[in-house]
């Protein structure tokens, strides 16, 4: 073990939310099934729309799809793949695709030098254990491959238990039916175990969830065919864009540059930013600079005014909200002059921001991952989500709108868990899961591994106090991941400390070597691209968008999809899913009845008919109780991955060939969903919350327990100037991170010639003064550092900032460097912990155990040189 | 004389680059080579509350307005993929037509 990594800090210094009671009140959570997907019923009224698919023009084969992952993207354009003599040549918008509409990024038409790079992983590899770090990979066959891995999970589960190999993934789309290959194993844990507090998307997800039932998306017609066009769409007056670039970052299902559509139609903004981007340019006195961190106190001021000032829908408010005499009581509890000192925002623009959006009808908020990356985010989001909700912007066109999986098609995406219901029992879904116990609001549907639990979990000694240490993982499977550039909070101390010591296997799948990879890797599976396979884009509640394979896989690669397809098939684990099987009263299987005797539903120890037919009527099975179904019966029981895709589709009622044949297909959309009994099991009026109104007092919240608040709050960020002043002194400024850069997708596209040529550094942004005062040139290199670690970045100067923050970007990497002697190099492979601000995170999470500050950190800079020259142990404090 | 060129809304320009790589990719240019590039203007603070932060398309002479694109009727490859919409492409005359307000500018790059 490394010497320089000391045990970590994992408990908040600071907590600011006040614990509420727990209440005895059973909670059905529909909520949760709402945005992971459930079994609907089948379709059947879908007409067959057709478009072309294929054409030759001008030379070229066109061939018609969408563009996802591999490498990594949160949207799904239309694309046109031009091909000649078997070779991607082009990739084209298309025209006629409803989502964007001809137009792709840069990514996207740089996408041929990311299929033919010279870099790209060609075949599958091994190195040992001991080597891990070290250039000792040695090419071997996808049938060893699988052998090693097949060997690997075999023994890790006899000696440890299926629940100790983990599946983790980056940020990549459209891998998540790995989920149903951990499952198939026994294992309910997946995520992102090395990302602090799951901070994206989740701590505003579980907001919306346990609030409305649902998750709801600024609507920008994305819902309809005919978009802007649609007689039913309204242009909304107003929007607040809130911690979110959209133009250059793309976020899930979000298409940045619907915005300049938007705008363009007169659409009026307010932006709340740190940084004066490009829209807040436009917003004019309406960019509220908020300290980062400090979204929080803006979020309850604008609540409170809007609140007191009486400027909510008082008739939306009276038939579908919950809670807003509690909400008003907490309102009280805050001073607006205190909330206005501690966002940094001054109280007349908060003011101003606040009523034009609340008469603006309608009006949107848009926002982004900065309110997940702080302690308080989940509280922050709550208090969000209330404002479009008091306001009557909830579900209305050009409003907050709720959508849901296309036609209940969720299973093999993000937030579907792909095979938990089937493969899973109860005793290990949640029962096993890390941190489902640890933070209640994990164990209530939000089916992920908590980081932090998993933090907890490899600092825990036996014998000391055992609540949040029951085990430590031993394997794990890595989807298309680079963790230490991307996502790990101090993250050569997790490389070294925990995943290069503990791990007894790791496998990794990813187009290029990373130096995640690099680092840790025993087994190496080489991936291609979206171009390069079939597949759906169903993770967006819009439309199914059809992949469509242009392209023979390059060298030995595989689809992220065939290989869970194989190897499921290989690491399925034996036995009989509970249930379906007759049992003695020991609940093993005795098949002591004559088959003759056995009638269907009739009262058998350990048969549950229900369970037995809804099998049979998915997997077209002919179930029989002396034998039961074995999970390799269901794991896994398709020949190609097209048969899996159609089992996937089934819900919509059409097959991947029908979709390949539509290229995308819409569900019909309406709004105001509460009104028409669109949004509940049972039919009824209102939302699918426990009481049938939008909770901005939630009730799952008070339920869950746990330290959880069920009204929204303002809680302080760990290691701020306010709730630490101490350390503050000896980090003076404000570290926020993730400024967006158009031409890379997190740690992606760093060895892209073209596009890196546009981009060739890691920057940070400074204020001139604030430089001078530090006798920093723009343009120098120069070390940022605080109590966990500390990074170099170049300067580049600009005076809109406040002085007492920097910026910089993030999940940078050097792949021109070379892997290095990374052993010894503390720069780490290609540099990768080099320009690296997560080193500067904290670990703890929030109390929901969402949201860690990677946008609000403390810190001191002072002058380096440049960043090749060695790297001082420790930084030269001023 | 007949000019050709583009409509620019600076206003609308978001500094995405997508053109670049548009051009790059039609024309099969390295990193080095480009129909056009973007350069940026500001942050620049013009009053108390008040600032100009815009983007800038700049035409080089390896631009041939993609004149094998136009002729099988579609778009230059930079204005079809300008995912802002505020790069048109015609004759100065078609261009001048559509000016609406300020901050769009008419860049000519070829006379015939």
């Amino acid at each position: 073990m490394s010497q320089q990594c000391a045990a970590p800090v994992l408990t908040p210094a600071v907590t600011e939310s006040p614990a509420q009671a727990r209440t005895t009140i059973e909670t059905p959570l529909q909520a949760l099934s709402n945005i992971y997907g459930g079994l609907l019923p089948v379709r059947t009224d879908v007409t067959a729309d057709e478009r072309p698919i294929t054409w030759e023009e001008d030379g070229y084969t066109v061939i018609r799809g969408h563009a996802r992952s591999a490498p990594g993207c949160h949207n799904a354009c239309g694309v046109l793949q031009y091909v000649k003599d078997g070779r991607l040549v082009k990739v084209e918008g298309d025209p006629e695709n409803p989502y964007n509409q001809g137009r792709l990024c840069s990514r996207c038409l740089a996408m041929t030098d990311v299929v033919y790079h010279e870099d790209r992983l060609m075949y599958p590899m091994k190195r040992a254990r001991e080597d891990r770090g070290l250039d000792r990979f040695e090419r071997i066959s996808w049938d060893e491959a699988y052998d090693i891995i097949e060997a690997e999970f075999k023994r890790v589960t006899e000696a440890w238990g299926a629940h100790t190999i983990m599946m983790c993934q980056g940020t990549g789309r459209d891998i998540h039916q790995v989920t149903r290959l951990n499952a198939a194993i026994g294992s309910p844990n997946e995520g992102v175990p090395y990302f602090a507090g799951n901070s994206c998307y989740l701590p505003r997800i579980a907001s919306m969830a346990c609030m409305l039932g649902d998750a709801a998306v600024m609507d920008c017609s994305q819902f309809l065919p005919l978009r802007y066009d649609d007689p039913r769409y309204v242009v909304p007056e107003f929007c607040i864009v809130w911690g979110h670039n959209p133009f250059y970052s793309n976020a899930d299902g979000f298409f940045g540059h619907w915005f300049t559509d938007l705008m363009q139609r007169g659409m009026q903004v307010a932006v709340i930013d740190p940084q004066l981007t490009w829209l807040a340019a436009r917003a004019g006195e309406n960019w509220l600079r908020v300290r980062p961190g400090g979204d929080g106190a803006l979020a309850m001021a604008m609540l409170k005014i809007i609140i007191e000032e009486e400027l909510y829908d008082h008739e939306f408010c009276e038939y579908w909200v919950y809670g807003l005499e509690q909400v008003a009581e907490r309102c009280k509890e805050y001073d607006l002059e205190e909330l206005s000192a501690r966002s940094w925002v001054p109280l007349e623009d908060i003011r101003r921001v606040a009523r034009t959006y609340a008469a603006s009808k309608p009006a949107a908020i848009q926002w982004g991952v900065a309110l997940d990356q702080q302690t308080g985010g989940q509280q922050a989001a709550h208090a969000v989500t209330a404002l479009w909700t008091i306001t009557g912007n909830l579900d209305v066109p050009g409003g907050n709108v709720i959508g849901r999986p296309c036609w209940g098609i969720a299973q093999p995406n993000w937030t579907g868990t792909w095979g938990y219901d089937e493969l899973l029992t109860p005793a290990e879904e949640p029962g096993l899961r890390m941190g489902a116990e640890r933070f209640p609001l994990f164990g209530v549907g939000f089916k992920n591994l908590s980081s932090n639990a998993t933090f907890e979990s490899w600092e825990h000694v036996e014998g000391e106090d055992d609540l949040y240490g029951p085990y430590q993982f031993k394997a794990a499977y890595f989807v298309t991941n680079n963790f230490t550039a991307c996502m790990g909070a101090q993250t050569k101390m997790q490389m070294e400390r925990w995943y290069r010591e503990k791990l007894e296997f790791i496998c990794w799948s990813d187009l290029f070597m990373n130096p995640s990879m690099f680092a840790l890797a025993d087994v190496v599976l080489p991936v291609c691209t979206w171009a390069e396979r079939i597949g759906f884009g169903g993770l967006n509640p819009y439309s199914i968008s059809c992949i469509n394979q242009a392209i023979e896989p390059v060298g030995d690669t595989k689809a992220d999809q065939t290989i869970f397809l194989e190897l499921g098939r290989r690491v399925t684990r034996e036995g009989v899913v509970p249930g379906t099987a007759l049992a003695d009263a020991d609940g093993k299987v005795a098949p002591k009845i004559p088959r003759s005797n056995i009638t269907r539903g009739a009262a058998l120890p350990g048969v549950d008919w229900e369970k037995v037919e809804k099998l049979e009527g998915q997997y077209h099975l002919d179930v029989d109780v002396l034998r039961g179904v074995r999970y390799r019966d269901i794991a896994f029981p398709w020949d190609t991955v097209e048969e899996m895709w159609d089992y996937a589709l089934k819900q919509g009622g059409f097959t991947w060939k029908e979709l390949q044949h539509a290229v995308w297909k819409m569900p019909e959309f309406s709004y105001r969903k509460y009104e028409t009994g669109g949004l509940r099991d049972d039919g009824g009026l209102g939302f699918a919350t426990p009481s049938g109104r939008a909770e901005i007092y939630s009730m799952v919240f008070q339920h869950v327990g746990g330290g959880l608040d069920p009204l929204p709050a303002y809680v302080e960020p760990i290691e701020s100037p306010y709730s630490a002043p101490e350390l503050a002194r000896d980090y003076p400024l404000i570290l926020t991170t993730g400024a967006r850069v158009p031409h890379f997708f997190h740690s992606e596209h760093r060895q892209i010639a073209r596009l890196r040529a546009l981009h060739p550094d890691p920057l940070v942004y400074i204020h001139p003064d604030t430089a001078a005062d530090y006798d920093i040139e723009e343009g120098e290199w120069i070390w940022i550092w605080n109590n966990h670690g500390k990074c170099t970045y170049k300067t580049s100067f600009n005076s809109t900032y406040d002085p007492r923050v920097i910026q910089t970007e993030h999940a940078w990497w050097f792949p021109e460097r070379g892997h290095g002697n990374s052993r010894e190099d503390e720069a780490g492979p290609y540099g990768v912990f080099e320009s690296n601000c997560n080193n500067l995170v904290p670990l703890p999470a929030g109390v929901s155990g969402f949201g860690s500050n990677y946008k609000a950190m403390v810190c001191q800079i002072g002058k380096n040189e440049p960043a090749v020259s060695n790297v001082p142990d420790t930084p030269q404090v001023r | 004389m007949a000019f050709k060129g583009f409509l620019i809304d600076v206003e609308y320009c978001t500094g995405c680059e997508a053109c670049v790589l548009a051009c790059q990719q039609e024309k099969g240019y390295t990193e080095h080579e480009f129909g056009l590039r973007i350069n940026k203007l500001g942050p620049l603070q013009i009053g108390e509350k008040d600032y100009q932060y815009d983007f800038i398309p700049q035409f080089t002479r390896w631009c041939d307005l993609c004149e094998d694109r136009v002729a099988r009727g579609k778009q230059p490859a930079c204005a079809q993929h300008c995912q802002s919409r505020s790069l048109e492409y015609g004759t100065l005359e078609d261009l001048a037509k559509r000016v609406f307000r300020e901050k769009q500018q008419i860049v000519v790059v070829k006379g015939e």
